[in-house]
């Protein structure tokens, strides 16, 4: 089934890519865009038409220098730039200080690189000479200085728009562990990435993806950890994306994704700084996208969704008994209800007798069958959880206390659902967010099997869970085994698998991600107290 | 899959999306039963039919609404379960006719015993009436079976204490046997292969009400001996049936009660562990069967002085412990002998070590069965005198 998918999305991949060849062929090479002219006026003319009337564009015309015979002009987006800067180190300076530089002197200003060099007290500036930079750089909150008589531009660096502060991420939460996350600003996320590794080698390359929205995209890897190979990949599969918006990363997610017709997902995503940084250190791309706190990280695979961050901050034993819990939290949560309705309607033998009375005595007097009552209270379930995420938090917690009420209560009490369902249906929905990773995957694959078990029993829910096997083991995610390292085995990646072996044990990095420089550290770490003579 | 891509672009797909829909269309829901569709039945009882012909039998299903936490009945006591009687020519035909009583279907997976009354046992015997439960998918051969002295159907209407389903109960009373040693506990497999074995005797569990206060209060004790053709021939009692448990080695513990060194009183000795074999010797063309038994035990009571830190005392103990084991294994013997019934398997040991011999035997076995020599070789352990080492002592004992 999911191999007549992949040769249809091959068959539309192939399509599309003729498609783009003849495009490409067919479009003239992309002119550099109109130059600036050398009259302001014309200019400013230009950039009006562009921008249009729009009230946050502000053009702010000037005179400075002896007599005010310069006529200048400050290009910016309200809300975008921080006007301090503009004040005190634009235009003060050229207002009042220029005395100061040209003294008694007649001042003759030959280029604009001398206004740059000697007067504007601002770190980043740079010439410009065209209007599609013009407007590039203005509307992502740098100010134009436009002078009469250039050819040229100055683009200054006020970026100062309003943005949420480092938080703690509200998905991923830790005991113990930093609590910072992810912003929407791309640029605090690079600087949150960066103190996390100080090493010249953390490298951080930058593109612009979208044709409407010119969304600034980023990947950041480590140098000689990162295998180029990987970064090529997605680096290529990143420049293939010709759209008109990337408004999420989950856009770029859907474009580089290996399997797209995989209900497991191939790209990894976090909000935290430490999460992404450990995944770079193992040999991992990060995609840092502007405008959300959610960076993807390549490649990935089905055991990362087991393993957390605290993992690695607390003990050994504690985590890796957390890690097992998880394991089976993830089982239970796909195979609870499938195996709840296959024992009720096919396999009643297996159950022993005192539990058999027990669960008689839950079903006795239940109108529907087991099938169709796990059906409705899986439903039930999602809607509630739906509903209880997008309302606001106080109309959330209404909509939970009704749930509870009316499922957990007054259902059983009007005989419709048999309590036993309440509480595999209850334990399923606890169990489903302790890998949350998986929490999509797993909630259709619920469904699955449980339509699976209630037509063929129990003999369905083994073909369900081979067949999803054998899908997984043939994912693969830029290049890599998903099942890895189970499928291929990798002994020595098991120990940071099933279990969390303690920290100087875990000498090499994973051995097919990280194997451009296997070794993570040095092999006589193990902690002792000192030797007594 | 790489000849069926010879024949066509999307064959593999066609062949397995036509895999699928058949899995769905003729596989799906096949034995599909809702649990609230089916009447657990918990016990089988056969009694003697009223007619020539036929079986009467009665089956206990569990009545859930009795058994609800918050009774749906609160006001009628009515009993956590329903016997249903039924007629016919077979046991099937028996167990597919409640269909006209009970709404639900009859549904054997959870069967806990199959009892018989004794008088049916010894006049037709039970062969007949154990077909269906070996044939059909879903009773289970772990089934207890059983014979009772009164009516079978009364069996499962007794008075049940402390697990209020009559059939469970008797489960658990069987499963309980273990701490006396005097009833045997039987199920569907071991009857049957004692019936398809050449020479050992099928045994049953009996079981009994007996009257106490008004109320019936069933009594597992004993053992009821059947012949080759499945019927009954007769019984051991208590101490008959424990020999025959520690011969053939399915004795699991049980009290032995034993005369004090001194005579004063008497000593109880848990056994622990026992383990025999049964080792059949041919020597000078004559047949002998040796039963090597090894027990050890740990003095459990005493109801009068005994102190166990004298070494004399504490191997006159074991001694005893020994002689009570010869006691009751010669007891079981003597009632086989009589019954012309080989309970232990003596034959079967034979033909395993044997088999030529056996040939010779096998026809005649009945006869030569009761004038076997046997010899019973018991090695006994006294293993500890548990919490305290001497009895409390009486004013007046020496």
């Amino acid at each position: 089934m999911f191999g007549f998918f992949k040769k249809k999305a091959r068959a539309m991949q192939l399509h599309n890519l003729n498609a783009k060849e003849q495009n490409r062929q067919n479009a003239p090479q992309k002119p550099a865009g109109p130059a600036l002219s050398a009259n302001l006026e014309e200019n400013l003319k230009i950039i009006r038409n562009t921008l249009g009337q729009s009230p946050d564009i502000i053009i702010r015309k000037f005179n400075f220098g002896p007599q005010y015979s310069y006529n200048a002009a400050l290009v910016f987006v309200d809300g975008m730039v921080d006007k301090t800067i503009i004040n005190e180190n634009i235009i003060k300076p050229l207002m009042y200080d220029m005395h100061i530089v040209t003294g008694e002197h007649k001042f003759s200003l030959d280029n604009l690189g001398d206004l740059r060099n000697i007067l504007l007290s601002v770190s980043d500036v740079r010439n410009i000479t065209l209007f599609d930079e013009v407007f590039k750089r203005s509307l992502y909150g740098n100010t134009i200085l436009l002078l009469d008589g250039f050819a040229a531009a100055l683009d200054i660096d006020t970026k100062g728009w309003q943005a949420r502060s480092v938080q703690e991420p509200s998905v991923e939460k830790v005991v113990r562990g930093p609590r910072e996350g992810f912003t929407e600003n791309m640029r605090f996320n690079t600087a949150l990435l960066r103190r996390k590794i100080l090493n010249p080698n953390m490298t951080i390359e930058q593109m612009v993806i979208g044709e409407q929205t010119r969304t600034n995209v980023a990947v950041a890897y480590l140098k000689g950890v990162t295998s180029p190979e990987l970064v090529e990949e997605v680096k290529a599969r990143l420049s293939r994306i010709k759209t008109d918006a990337i408004l999420e990363s989950g856009y770029i997610e859907q474009f580089i994704e290996d399997a797209p017709f995989s209900i497991f997902s191939t790209v990894g995503n976090t909000e935290k700084p430490d999460i992404a940084a450990a995944r770079i250190l193992e040999g991992r791309a990060a995609i840092l996208v502007d405008g959300t706190p959610f960076v993807l990280t390549v490649p990935m695979l089905f055991i990362e969704g087991f393993q957390a961050a605290e993992d690695y901050y607390s003990r050994a034993y504690y985590a890796s008994f957390v890690r097992l819990i998880r394991f089976m939290a993830f089982f239970l949560s796909i195979l609870a209800p499938a195996v709840y309705v296959s024992l009720l309607t096919y396999h009643q033998e297996f159950i022993p007798t005192p539990l058999l009375i027990t669960m008689a005595l839950s079903v006795q007097g239940t109108p529907f069958p087991a099938l169709v009552e796990a059906l409705l209270m899986g439903v039930m379930f999602e809607i509630l959880r739906e509903g209880g995420l997008r309302l606001p938090q106080q109309v959330g917690q209404a909509v939970s206390i009704v749930g509870a009420l009316v499922i957990g209560q007054a259902a059983v009490q009007a005989g419709l659902v048999d309590q036993t369902m309440i509480i595999v249906i209850a334990v399923t929905a606890v169990s489903s967010f302790l890998v949350v990773t998986h929490t999509d995957a797993a909630t259709l694959l619920r469904f699955l099997l449980v339509l699976l078990a209630g037509a063929l029993g129990a003999f369905g829910i083994v073909i369900g869970l081979l067949a999803v096997l054998v899908h997984l083991a043939s994912l693969r995610s830029f290049g890599f085994p998903y099942l890895a390292p189970v499928a291929p085995l990798i002994i020595g990646d098991l120990k940071d698998s099933f279990i969390r072996a303690p920290l100087w044990t875990m000498i090499k990095r994973p051995q097919l991600i990280g194997n451009r420089n296997p070794t993570r550290q040095g092999e006589h770490l193990k902690p002792a107290p000192p030797e007594k003579n | 899959m790489r000849i069926l891509h010879s024949y066509g672009k999307f064959t593999t797909i066609k062949v397995i999306s036509l895999v699928l829909i058949l899995m769905f269309a003729l596989g799906g829901c096949w034995d599909r039963n809702e649990l609230s569709s089916l009447a657990i039945a918990t016990g089988a009882a056969f009694d003697k039919p009223q007619s020539k012909v036929g079986i009467d039998m009665t089956t206990q299903v569990i009545n859930l609404d009795t058994l609800a936490p918050v009774a749906v009945h609160s006001t009628i006591a009515a009993p956590p379960y329903w016997n249903i009687k039924t007629t016919g020519q077979t046991v099937f035909d028996c167990i597919r006719n409640a269909s006209q009583q009970s709404t639900h279907k009859l549904y054997w997976a959870h069967n806990q015993i199959i009892v018989f009354s004794e008088d049916l046992a010894r006049e037709s015997g039970v062969r007949q009436y154990l077909d269906f439960f070996l044939r059909d998918a879903e009773p289970r051969v772990s089934t207890w079976v059983l014979v009772s002295k009164g009516k079978a159907s009364d069996i499962l209407e007794m008075e049940s204490k402390l697990e209020p389903i009559p059939a469970v109960n008797i489960a658990s009373l069987i499963e309980n046997r273990k701490y006396t040693g005097k009833a045997s506990a039987v199920d569907l497999y071991e009857f049957s292969n004692r019936m398809l074995s050449e020479a050992t005797a099928p045994v049953m569990s009996l079981i009994e009400l007996v009257d106490e206060n008004d109320e019936k209060i069933p009594l597992l004790s004993g053992t009821a001996v059947f012949n080759q053709d499945g019927k009954m021939i007769g019984t051991l009692n208590e101490l008959e049936t424990r020999g025959m448990l520690l011969a053939i080695d399915q004795f699991e513990s049980g009290l032995l009660v034993v005369e004090a060194p001194d005579s004063k009183g008497q000593l109880g000795i848990e056994i622990l562990n026992s383990s025999a074999k049964i080792k059949p010797q041919i020597s000078d063309g004559r047949l002998k069967i040796k039963i090597d038994i090894k027990v050890s035990g740990s003095l459990g009571d005493a109801n009068c002085y005994v102190d166990v830190l004298d070494e004399n005392t504490w191997n006159s103990i074991n001694q005893r412990q020994a002689e009570a084991i010869r006691r009751d294994i010669l007891l079981s013997l003597k009632q086989a002998r009589t019954l012309k019934a080989d309970i232990f398997g003596f034959g079967d040991a034979v033909y395993k070590k044997y088999p030529q011999e056996w040939k010779k035997m096998k026809p005649d076995w009945e006869e030569i069965f009761p004038s076997l020599e046997v010899e019973i070789e018991a090695q006994t352990t006294l293993v500890r005198p548990n919490m305290i080492l001497q009895s409390i002592k009486g004013k007046k004992e020496g």
